[in-house]
């Protein structure tokens, strides 16, 4: 009841606003409220856009005038040159400033921070200089001016109040799009990559491909935004178009109005815009250039007022997403995780991983040293090994994070196929789930949502990730937690949550890094029971730990790796009672107690 | 009395973590703060620091107050902690993450000798020095976290789960290291999951619920009390 309740109060909430919107100028009557009207929404839009990738991927894009200048370019060109509509040039446009799109963001992924706006820069100056220098098509430095051609068609009018409908319109046409992304699977993935790119990996998600379809989507809509712009305008040219100063802009209201929230970039572009034309209109007879030191404080204000964009200052305040997680866990029927939603295995003993003759080097260093073992369908095998044996290297090697010096690794996928490990990605696709020995939350999301992430392996809508999510909180006991941003959890709840969301991955091979450090002991005895029903439910463990009283309880076997290499292996009995175990590892006291 | 804390309180916005605590340690001693995950110890361990502010109370050390002073000046006053997973600074040598902690004034004076004895503590750093201190395996990365706490020279240590992640037999050495740093005259305050070991080598003890003490005693009496044995000793 109040899910609904609380969705028709703020869908009615956005409308009483779009009606605002839409009215308000028309009302005021004048031109000039107008034309900043049309300001306010061609910013906003090309700030929404440009969100998709700078706040919810992260990546701070400086060179998006770019395809503002392609959408521009493209529509005028071909209305000039072809007598062609300028609604065809801007899908013409679009598939332009796509196809750029990939083109810089393919060699750029890699690239983070400061690297990848730099690069985004330097695209953007190469386009401007192209365009500057090329008489024939885009009219050279004094740019082009558009026929006045009136009409739905050519999208010059004579009234201000057409060219503000069509502003407006693709100004929600944008917001859509970008609250559309939020609410599916791919803003989810997005802001995981934002957060953290190897825990993103682990649960399967294609860091390349995610990031160059944000890129794509925002700039077809940047290019879209750049067409209309250029038709209200009536005259465009490199250094106003290609500008960098646009691209910062773009930014500026992001940031201002809340990075990587829906409506912030317009709610930052509706209250700098006027702002800063207003400051022009009245203060400039005065003293010349006075607006801009008064705009500028205005922006210190904002910014040191609300560090994390006005949107996101005021997202904290409302926060109703305790009441909708408890409602939510209230209406959830309990459901035997364990039981029914993991992938069903027949424990027959088969191997299932195999590691063959693995060496990793770093320099001259030999991490793994010819290292081979077998992890068999329904058991829990051990690993364990003096701090620094290279434990974790093997976990990295083999869920595919490393790629080994020589040997190799194979895995038997569903079908009974062998199949040779190559990408964290398609690691966690054939069912391997990992977990990181320092934790890897997505720190900016929230418990639930983290867990939601890992269920996005197997499902693409957002509702049976959540019920998934759920189940999965409940089986790890953290159903009290959903709400809190996983930064705010201990230690001991991050590594809770590192299995959660990796259990959510419904993997048929679990790897446990470490996974009871930081634990109390009642703690440990939890998960103990915890590793023994999802191994009763037919998954394969693979656990490095430390606490041997957990090795001890759960392993069928133990491998003791020192120095790279294989020490020794066998049963938990042979291995704490093997004197260079003793030696290597356990220590004195351990025997004494033993 | 080296630190006493009175009626000490912490707020995570509205909800209040630590609910009025009062607890002491005495120069010389090994205190131990137990409890469960997410009882408040990091966050009493935090506030103590000057890493987040406490919302009630008084913290005095040495006959004066210290409460809600800025990080840096506590541990001038001769405050350090080694925090929960190390926190070195993984891009810096093994050398120069020590080097950092001799920041505090009076500590630079005497900074060779201070480097001499963690060395002297730590024989396996000295192949180390000149390796990133994240390129270490988690035991050496330790070691490395407490060296930078004692080349501050304080008089009053505080450890915060100092045998994460550790193996058996490096979690016994390092039991070993903060009794031996102890007999130097450092006063220590321990938080530890490993409840056994830790009873074994401090002198008291405090047990934090819910952000209120539970119970405190000497590690004798904690040792055979019912409550701890079940709670925190696994059986």
């Amino acid at each position: 009841m109040s899910i609904q309740h609380s969705i028709s109060r703020r869908s009615l909430a956005l409308i009483i606003a779009a009606v605002i919107l839409m009215l308000a100028p028309v009302l005021a009557g004048s031109n000039y409220f107008l034309h900043i009207a049309v300001l306010v929404c061609v910013f906003g839009g090309l700030a929404t856009a440009w969100n998709i990738v700078g706040g919810y991927a992260g990546q701070i894009s400086l060179g998006h005038a770019v395809f503002y200048g392609i959408g521009s370019y493209t529509a005028v060109i071909m209305m000039l040159r072809f007598e062609l509509s300028p609604w065809f040039g801007m899908l013409v446009g679009m598939v332009i400033s796509g196809i750029a799109a990939v083109v810089v963001s393919w060699p750029t992924f890699r690239l983070k921070g400061p690297f990848f706006s730099l690069v985004t820069i330097a695209f953007l100056e190469v386009v401007r200089l192209l365009a500057i220098h090329d008489q024939d098509l885009m009219g050279g430095s004094s740019g082009l001016t558009i026929p006045l051609n009136i009409g739905f068609e050519w999208m010059v009018f004579r009234e201000k109040e057409y060219s503000y409908a069509l502003a407006l319109f693709f100004l929600l046409l944008t917001l859509g799009v970008a609250w559309l992304i939020r609410r599916h699977k791919m803003g989810f993935y997005l802001l995981a990559i934002r957060e953290r790119e190897d825990a993103a990996r682990a649960i399967g998600i294609n860091l390349v491909s995610t990031r160059i379809r944000a890129m794509v989507i925002s700039a077809m809509l940047t290019s879209m935004i750049g067409s209309f712009y250029a038709m209200y305008l009536t005259f465009i040219d490199p250094d106003a178009t290609f500008s960098l100063a646009i691209s910062i802009q773009i930014a500026m209201f992001a940031l201002i109005g809340g990075l990587g929230t829906v409506f912030g970039p317009v709610i930052g572009a509706l209250i700098v815009l006027p702002v800063a034309e207003l400051m022009r209109g009245w203060l400039s007879t005065y003293a010349n250039g006075i607006h801009g030191a008064v705009y500028g404080l205005v922006l210190v204000i904002a910014v040191l007022k609300f560090p994390r964009g006005i949107v996101g200052g005021l997202a904290t305040l409302t926060c109703n997403e305790k009441a909708r997680i408890q409602s939510l866990l209230a209406s959830h029927a309990n459901k035997g995780f364990l039981q029914d939603t993991l992938p069903a295995q027949v424990s027959d003993g088969k191997v299932i991983l195999e590691a063959d003759g693995l060496v990793k080097r770093f320099g001259g260093l030999i991490a793994t040293n010819h290292v081979s073992l077998q992890l068999k369908q329904g058991e829990i095998l051990g690993l364990i090994g003096p701090n620094g044996a290279g434990k974790t290297t093997l976990f990295n090697l083999l869920s595919g994070f490393l790629k080994p010096n020589s040997g190799v690794i194979r895995l038997m996928s569903e079908d009974g196929e062998a199949v040779n490990v190559v990408s964290p990605t398609q690691c966690a696709r054939l069912g391997v789930g990992r977990t990181f020995q320092i934790a890897q939350p997505f720190a900016g999301l929230s418990v639930l949502e983290n867990i939601m992430l890992g269920a996005f392996l197997h499902t693409s809508d957002v509702r049976a990730a959540e019920q998934i999510a759920l189940d999965v909180a409940r089986v790890t006991g953290m159903e009290n937690q959903l709400d809190k941003p996983a930064s705010e959890l201990t230690v001991g709840g991050m590594k809770r949550l590192e299995v959660a969301r990796t259990l959510a991955t419904r993997p048929r091979i679990l790897l446990l890094d470490e996974v009871m450090a930081g634990l109390s002991p009642t703690d440990i005895d939890q998960a103990i029971a915890l590793i023994r029903q999802i191994r009763d439910a037919g998954v394969s463990v693979l656990m490095i730990e430390h606490q041997m009283r957990a090795t001890m309880a759960l392993c069928d076997r133990i491998i003791v790796i020192d120095a790279g290499a294989v020490l020794m292996e066998g049963t938990p009995d042979e291995v704490v009672n093997n004197e260079r175990v003793i030696e290597a590892y356990l220590g004195s006291g351990y025997k004494n107690a033993a | 009395m080296l630190l006493n804390v009175q009626n000490l309180k912490v707020s995570y916005g509205a909800v209040e973590v630590i609910r009025g605590i009062d607890f002491s340690v005495n120069k010389g001693e090994i205190v131990t703060i137990l409890g469960g995950n997410g009882a408040g110890k990091t966050t009493v361990l935090k506030a103590l620091c000057g890493l987040i502010p406490s919302t009630g109370g008084d913290i005095t050390y040495s006959d004066s107050k210290i409460t809600n002073q800025e990080a840096h000046r506590i541990v001038e006053r001769g405050i350090s902690m080694i925090p929960e997973g190390r926190q070195l600074f993984p891009y810096l040598t093994v050398r120069d993450n020590l080097m950092l902690g001799a920041y505090r004034r009076g500590a630079r004076a005497q900074l060779c000798t201070r480097f001499d004895s963690v060395l002297d503590i730590f024989p396996k750093l000295a192949d180390r020095l000149n390796q990133l201190a994240g390129s270490l395996s988690g035991g050496e990365q330790q070691m490395v976290a407490i060296g930078r706490g004692l080349m501050a020279q304080p008089e009053l240590l505080i450890f915060d789960e100092p045998s994460l992640g550790l193996s058996p037999l490096l979690v016994e050495q390092m039991f070993g290291v903060i009794k031996r740093i102890a007999r130097e005259g450092l006063t220590i305050i321990v938080v530890e999951q490993n409840v056994l070991a830790t009873l074994e080598i401090a002198d008291r003890g405090y047990v934090l619920e819910n952000g209120a003490i539970a119970l405190k005693g000497t590690c004798e009496d904690l040792k055979s009390n019912p409550l701890v044995k079940q709670a925190y000793l696994g059986h």
